[in-house]
């Protein structure tokens, strides 16, 4: 590996868990609404019981190559130029999605938040914080995602017990009314998702002590899962099948929240949740992009490459579109496709080392 | 007005990359030519994105790659 730091187990759990659980928090409850209705928080609970093949699939792959990363470890499944072009799939993956969580973030800081800074400011600002982060390494990484994600689940789980006066339980009755299919339907969009745990593929080799890694790995999972359930059932007990209507569900749900009379606002401890954690879902890919770049060009020193990646992010974040709509219509339709053939792209990586293994075919030294 | 954001990209990109470079140990070519080259690309971007904002960058790619297979879904 290229950087010579090590997180531990429980610290991957967490950036992990920051993959999908904060874009899920405030997209899942519209995205899988339409489909679903008031079903919409079984979604992520089918998609995350079939995802789960595409964890334990990374994580047996990682197993196989336990101290190198995806962009060498490819070439020795597929041979040398087919091994270079996976590892470009990688690099271009993890970069894309950086660029496209920074837009989503852009969008939704500034049509709640901050409506009349400019919105290069807004992403600018992240994105160099971003930047810096990942110049520092895996271990400054590491030690953000260990003192965020907790204080942002802590955050959540006041928030979710502060709505409970406000539930209407009927709202989400009938449960499967019409059937499992619309709740189906509506899982396409979060087990698409399940392609970021292609980065295990990248930091597994970091870890510190390689035992276990698949209950962390599982409880990270887990937790996202019921996160966005929740999110989800809480959002249908407080609007029906209403939901997918609103523009961001959870954040009018957090805005039903009224504590005496003294206490107003409490849309921004949202944002106290949400900010931290796409801030380590960023740097979590940025990372996976700088070093997966260092590795591919086969460089010794990945930190120049951080805040240049981070301007051209910040570039391709803006770059052609021009609206909202434009760029909602694309994440509900061609997003989907992307996400999922790379999903299919780790699982094929898998299928050839395992068969390769059994034939033993493979070199592992 | 456009001449600014020019300027300013340019700037940025210029700073960013000379950071970087005065850092780098001494003789690690592969490092600069892979910054240099970055910081180009990230400088031809940024002035493509500027100045015909009607062009379709890296996302629109994306999707157009895939529009044929958007229409399974709904």
């Amino acid at each position: 590996m290229v950087d010579k730091g090590k997180i531990s187990r429980g610290q991957l759990a967490f950036m992990l868990y920051s993959l999908m659980a904060y874009d899920g928090l405030l997209l899942i409850p519209k995205i899988a609404g339409e489909k679903a209705g008031r079903d919409l928080w079984l979604s992520p609970v089918w998609s995350h019981l079939t995802g789960i093949m595409m964890v334990l699939a990374m994580l047996r792959l990682s197993r196989m190559f336990p101290e190198e990363s995806i962009i060498v470890y490819s070439k020795r499944i597929l041979g040398k130029w087919l091994g270079i072009a996976a590892g470009f799939i990688f690099v271009f993956y993890a970069f894309y999605l950086t660029s496209v969580i920074l837009r989503i973030y852009t969008d939704f800081i500034s049509s709640v938040f901050l409506e009349n800074t400019p919105t290069v400011v807004i992403s600018g600002g992240i994105m160099f914080l971003v930047a810096y982060t990942a110049r520092g390494g895996v271990e400054v990484l590491g030690r953000l995602a260990q003192l965020f994600i907790p204080a942002t689940i802590v955050v959540f789980v006041i928030l979710s017990i502060l709505t409970i006066p406000e539930w209407e339980l009927s709202n989400a009755l009938p449960i499967l009314g019409k059937g499992p299919i619309p709740s189906l339907k509506g899982a396409t969009v979060p087990f698409t998702w399940f392609a970021g745990y292609i980065l295990l593929g990248l930091y597994y080799p970091l870890l510190s002590d390689k035992r276990k890694v698949t209950l962390f790995v599982m409880t990270a999972w887990f937790g996202e899962m019921i996160t966005l359930a929740a999110s989800g059932l809480i959002s249908v007990f407080l609007f029906g099948e209403y939901t997918s209507t609103l523009n961001y569900p959870f954040i009018e749900v957090v805005r039903y929240i009224a504590l005496g009379e003294f206490f107003q606002h409490i849309d921004a401890l949202l944002l106290a949740v949400w900010l931290p954690g796409t801030f380590i879902e960023l740097a979590t890919y940025h990372y996976a992009t700088v070093t997966g770049i260092a590795e591919w060009t086969g460089l010794k020193n990945y930190r120049a490459l951080s805040f240049t990646l981070g301007f051209l992010v910040l570039v391709v974040s803006y770059w052609g579109i021009t609206s909202d709509i434009d760029f909602e219509r694309y994440l509900a339709t061609s997003h989907i496709w992307f996400d999922f053939s790379v999903l299919v792209f780790g699982l094929l990586l898998f299928l050839v080392a395992w068969i390769r293994s059994k034939l033993g075919a493979l070199k592992y030294n | 007005m456009i001449w600014m954001k020019v300027a300013g990209i340019t700037v940025v990109v210029v700073i960013i990359a000379c950071f970087e470079w005065v850092r780098l140990d001494i003789g690690r070519v592969r490092e600069r030519v892979v910054l240099v080259s970055i910081a180009g690309l990230s400088w031809i971007a940024a002035l493509m994105a500027v100045l015909f904002p009607e062009m379709p960058g890296p996302i629109r790619w994306v999707e157009w790659l895939y529009r044929p297979l958007s229409g399974l879904l709904s």
